[in-house]
């Protein structure tokens, strides 16, 4: 238990340093646009693939369901921040926070290979809850705060209600499958 | 004289005024993963419009109607044929939830 929580922290630790950084040191040290759009397409890929994991391992219709709904929103959205970045001629760069992610992903993925049914299906979940919720908080408080482009500003500005939405779906799965694992 | 002249243009607008409004069209769009208007109040017959303006698919689904899937700039209409109050969401993000009365 106490593992599986680690695992989960240390999945959102790069994002959620980001968002809790003293607002007044942001404007100095925040990402560049560049590194944005890195950030942005990391924290994407990362929830495509633990998606495509959950759609491989998850025999829950509910959970597959979800799974499959975030595979095909992120990558409709990686889909369209790499089309405005080409716009924007902005080319996505490294950053420790885009890096962080990265490593925390496979600490997870290596978690979410390892469980198998209603363990896994529970992990997964639980993820997805605590990930939406600290890719919000850093989109809302670090992404747009810090980017420069009118255009990406917007962009990201659009992106809220879908990590939020995405929260929101993971909670509604998260107690309705709590209910199922009670029943 | 002016008495003859205020009957006929009374007689010209009030057929206009009079007559029952046929049958409307409504659009709900779809943007920022909400229904916009949440709340849509039409008549029997009316017809209403959803159109996705998202990245993303969505649908508009209540017991009595289901669009499917609907893409980026995707449309799909519904005539209201049935009166009553029908809650529906997007069965791809189950949190947004809309409304439309029949009257």
């Amino acid at each position: 238990m106490f593992k599986q929580k680690f695992s989960m922290i240390t999945g959102a630790v790069a994002l959620a340093a980001l968002a809790l950084t003293n607002p007044m040191a942001r404007a100095a040290d925040g990402p560049s646009d560049p590194q944005i759009v890195g950030i942005v397409l990391a924290a994407d890929q990362v929830d495509i693939d633990y998606g495509k994991i959950a759609l491989a391992k998850s025999k829950s219709k509910t959970v597959r369901e979800f799974a499959q709904r975030m595979v095909t929103d992120h990558s409709a959205v990686q889909q369209s921040v790499t089309g405005l970045a080409a716009k924007l001629g902005v080319t996505a760069a490294d950053s420790p926070t885009s890096d962080g992610l990265k490593s925390g992903a496979r600490d997870i993925t290596a978690k979410l290979n390892s469980l198998k049914g209603k363990e896994f299906d529970k992990f997964y979940i639980d993820n997805e809850v605590s990930y939406h919720h600290t890719v919000n908080s850093a989109v809302a408080e670090v992404l747009i705060p810090n980017a420069q482009n009118s255009e990406l500003k917007s962009a990201l500005e659009g992106a809220k209600p879908l990590f939020l939405k995405h929260e929101e779906h993971a909670k509604l799965v998260q107690s309705g499958h709590s209910k199922m694992a009670h029943q | 004289m002016k008495l003859a002249m205020m009957f006929v243009l009374a007689a010209l607008a009030f057929p206009v005024a009079a007559t029952p409004e046929g049958p409307k069209t409504h659009t709900v769009l779809i943007t920022g993963f909400r229904f916009v208007p949440e709340k849509l109040e039409v008549n029997t017959g009316d017809t209403v419009i959803w159109k996705n303006a998202d990245i993303v698919p969505h649908t508009a689904t209540a017991k009595k109607f289901d669009s499917k899937g609907l893409d980026q700039g995707q449309s799909w209409s519904y005539v209201a044929k049935a009166k009553g109050s029908f809650p529906y969401i997007c069965t791809f993000h189950p949190t947004m939830k809309a409304e439309l009365n029949v009257k």
